[in-house]
């Protein structure tokens, strides 16, 4: 890879790592920890209490620590193919 | 814009999947075409779907006291062009929903909905119509990152308050109660992903190929 940007990856890996650093705040952050998609959620059984959800996801991750890694490891997933894409792109051009 | 696993009634699951499956088809056999065509067009491809992919798994915090995700489709608006949009979608969709739990498969349909189709067709259509006005074109993104990102939130008020209308007030007031969780966390969130992706097209339009055209249908 040629001319790699090791500050601007490294900047990009921190913002993916975001959801696993969620794990050390301490316990009053944890209002931030109750997503919109989990407040509305709260709101279609408060809204519809008699409606049960007719199918559950069949697999879950066991705990949040795993469910956090998870995240992260599709932010990080995510930004490596971004940066080995622009790197690429940008790679091609200056070599014209 | 994750509707969890099941939170959709049946009916309402197959009528989003209906309005999305076209739009979903039309967008795979887009990407394959463009796939085809020269390199830069698969890093275009590659780019915006993996800035998606990063962007919907990172929950930021907000200044109202909740957090919520980024959706990451106006880059790929701009890079690839709307139509490419839904299947990059798609995949981080099924990424989450069978990995993660969050969003489903019964509402992927309706999630491909607001995230694939609807926020970035917002996207698109303010695009063009700053442009077509004069605006700058940084400025013209931006807005137009902006508005998709709380378009995709607004759609996926209207499935659930289609779905969970209102005792009194039906959907209408339904739609204001989702509307209100979802919409004020979101702008700060959707601001910052719109300076971000004009950041990105900035430094990236020096290297594509025809960089005045790097947001049109091509």
């Amino acid at each position: 890879m040629r001319r790699a940007n090791f500050p601007l990856l490294l900047s990009l890996l921190l913002l993916a790592a975001l959801p696993l650093l969620w794990m050390y705040l301490p316990p009053a952050a944890d209002a931030l920890q109750r997503g919109t998609d989990d407040r509305a959620r709260n709101a279609v059984r408060e809204a519809a209490p008699a409606y049960r959800p007719w199918l559950d996801s069949f697999w879950r991750p066991s705990d949040s620590t795993v469910e956090r890694a998870l995240f992260t490891l599709q932010a990080v997933i995510g930004v490596l193919v971004f940066y080995w894409s622009i790197t690429a792109l940008r790679a091609r051009r200056t070599d014209r | 814009m994750h509707i969890a696993e099941g939170y959709l009634p049946v009916a309402h699951c197959i009528g989003w999947t209906a309005a999305a499956g076209p739009f979903a088809v039309l967008s795979i056999r887009r990407v394959s075409y463009l796939m085809r065509q020269n390199p830069e067009q698969r890093l275009l491809l590659a780019a915006s779907g993996a800035f998606l992919f990063a962007l919907t798994a990172i929950k930021m915090p907000s200044v109202t006291g909740s957090s919520s995700h980024p959706v990451g489709t106006a880059l790929g608006v701009f890079l690839t062009g709307p139509v490419a949009v839904p299947a990059l979608a798609a995949i981080g969709l099924l990424f989450q929903a069978m990995l993660l739990a969050h969003g489903g498969l019964t509402t992927l349909g309706a999630n491909l909905f607001s995230l694939g189709v609807a926020g970035p067709a917002v996207t698109w259509v303010l695009y063009r119509s700053l442009q077509g006005l004069g605006v700058r074109r940084g400025l013209s993104c931006g807005a137009a990152a902006f508005a998709g990102d709380l378009a995709t939130y607004l759609t996926t008020s209207f499935q659930l308050a289609l779905a969970f209308p209102d005792a009194s007030g039906g959907v209408p007031a339904a739609f204001l109660k989702f509307a209100g969780i979802f919409f004020f966390t979101q702008v700060p969130i959707a601001l910052a992903e719109a300076l971000l992706t004009v950041m990105v097209l900035k430094n990236l339009a020096p290297y594509l190929q025809r960089p005045e055209l790097a947001a049109s249908e091509g």
